[in-house]
């Protein structure tokens, strides 16, 4: 489970009237929870196909209600969405009803010709999940060969023309990987490559060592802004994921100023997720306990999505819902907490978001930092979120405050 | 399945933030002293101007000038 990329370009970027509106623009599917990889830090903990997954007439009356309500793209991912057989009949039906779709995958075992065959049917672009150089990745993705089988089915895609993105989780262990990484998937033929952090959900709370803390943000994100140059020198446009952020001194170079600035999570405002199941959700990654917005086999979508009070919590922008720092924040009113999924995850309330570098950076002027501490292990259920405790301490003597300028 | 069709749902937009335009930290749009450089961010610095932000800013402003016209 990972969240989709391709470059936000015209289709995706949200207008005035999406949000006033609340179009549902972007839909990311969890077309089935079954996959052919063991990722130490998968949130849904995919692995077996959910017990009812929707059959493909069911699928295809999905597709036709998010139509009528104005979908523009829609991401299939899984588990690992080609292991349904119907996999391409979804890509097709989903390109017929004028809606762009794109794929997220590990690229394990998915030959080349199944990626023709998908290009064929109307896939507009694979998002290929690496984690890290080959020993990182094959052990983050618990798969021996994987590593070698993601960068082939980018190979594929350059070979085929089909635009091809990386998607990277930013763990504990992969930031300095991150320079040779960024080399070896230019040369195997990305154009785009978003990162996000890995968020305590599912796996990675059993695995929790591998989370960042929050005051290594001071690192990665100078660290992010070379490689976002260096990048586009070499035709990659490296994207920041939806828990990337915020208002630091790079979100000038990422999101703007061509670009825009971040607006706040869009889950149930413009994004939708599903479950394989048919249970709705306002983004695919949030927990389903407290997230579940009912399921599409018993409920009109439209109605789901226009009354359901577990889609409503971002809709009318207020700041009642923040805590801690994010309450007091100055961009409190257009940031809301950053990525509902990342703060709610690890605190079990959404509105305190500890990976902000706006946040960091503050609280170092003042000699702060934050670390996460588990305090409670998640339950053995896909999306399950444990509890983790927030610890303000000083900064250690000698560590150096990076308080950088921001960049032009 | 409910007997009426539900309202549309209705939401609100983000607020529009601008680069101040002496430290190129975002502001809210009409901000006069920047909360981070403490400095009229209105005022046009060499580097804002050198550095194509302000072409950048007037392209965004027609931008959501129009959007709002056909909002």
């Amino acid at each position: 489970m990972t969240e989709p990329s391709l470059d936000d370009g015209p289709r995706r970027r949200l207008s005035l009237r999406d949000q006033i509106d609340c179009v549902p623009v972007y839909v990311v599917w969890e077309t089935t929870l079954a996959c052919n990889l063991k990722c130490v830090h998968c949130g849904s903990r995919a692995g077996h196909r959910r017990a009812k997954e929707l059959s493909t007439n069911e699928c295809i009356e999905v597709i036709r209600q998010l139509a009528e309500l104005g979908t523009r793209e829609i991401s299939i991912i899984g588990g690992e969405a080609f292991v349904r057989k119907d996999w391409l009949t979804l890509i097709r039906a989903i390109r017929d009803h004028g809606i762009d779709c794109t794929m997220q995958t590990g690229g394990y075992k998915l030959s080349r010709e199944m990626i023709g065959s998908a290009a064929h049917a109307g896939l507009l672009g694979l998002g290929v999940s690496i984690d890290g150089l080959q020993a990182l990745h094959d052990r983050l993705r618990g798969v021996p060969g994987s590593f070698r089988e993601a960068l082939r089915v980018l190979d594929d895609c350059r070979s085929l023309g089909l635009i091809a993105s990386v998607n990277t989780q930013i763990t504990a262990t992969v930031m300095r990987e991150l320079p040779e990484l960024m080399d070896v998937i230019i040369d195997a033929g990305a154009k785009y490559w978003q990162v996000q952090l890995t968020v305590a959900m599912g796996n990675a709370v059993d695995n929790d060592e591998i989370l960042l803390q929050p005051y290594e943000l001071t690192t990665l994100m100078p660290l992010l802004a070379d490689l976002h140059h260096r990048g586009r020198e070499r035709n990659l446009l490296l994207l920041p994921g939806n828990n990337i952020g915020y208002f630091g001194p790079y979100d000038v170079l990422w999101r703007g100023p061509d670009r825009g600035y971040y607006g706040g999570c869009p889950a149930g405002q413009n994004a939708i997720g599903l479950e394989a199941d048919g249970t709705l959700k306002g983004c695919p990654s949030l927990a389903t306990q407290r997230y579940g917005a009912g399921n599409v086999r018993n409920t009109p979508i439209a109605e789901l999505w226009a009354t359901h009070p577990a889609l409503q919590f971002n809709r009318n922008r207020g700041v009642e819902d923040l805590w801690g720092f994010c309450g007091s924040c100055y961009y409190a009113e257009a940031c809301r907490g950053g990525c509902t999924w990342t703060a709610d995850s690890l605190l079990g309330r959404r509105g305190n978001n500890p990976y902000c570098h706006h946040r960091v950076l503050t609280l170092a002027e003042r000699g702060i930092r934050e670390r996460i501490v588990k305090i409670e292990d998640a339950p053995s259920l896909p999306f399950a979120t444990g509890r983790f405790a927030l610890v303000e301490e000083q900064i250690p003597v000698g560590q150096p405050i990076s308080v950088e300028e921001p960049c032009a | 399945m409910t007997g009426l069709p539900a309202p549309p749902p209705q939401g609100r937009a983000a607020p529009v933030l601008v680069l101040c335009r002496q430290c190129l930290h975002y502001v809210f749009e009409g901000t006069v002293h920047c909360p981070h450089c403490g400095r009229d961010s209105r005022e046009i610095s060499a580097r804002y101007r050198d550095g194509g932000y302000l072409a950048i800013e007037t392209m965004q402003r027609i931008d959501r000038a129009v959007e709002r016209r056909q909002g």
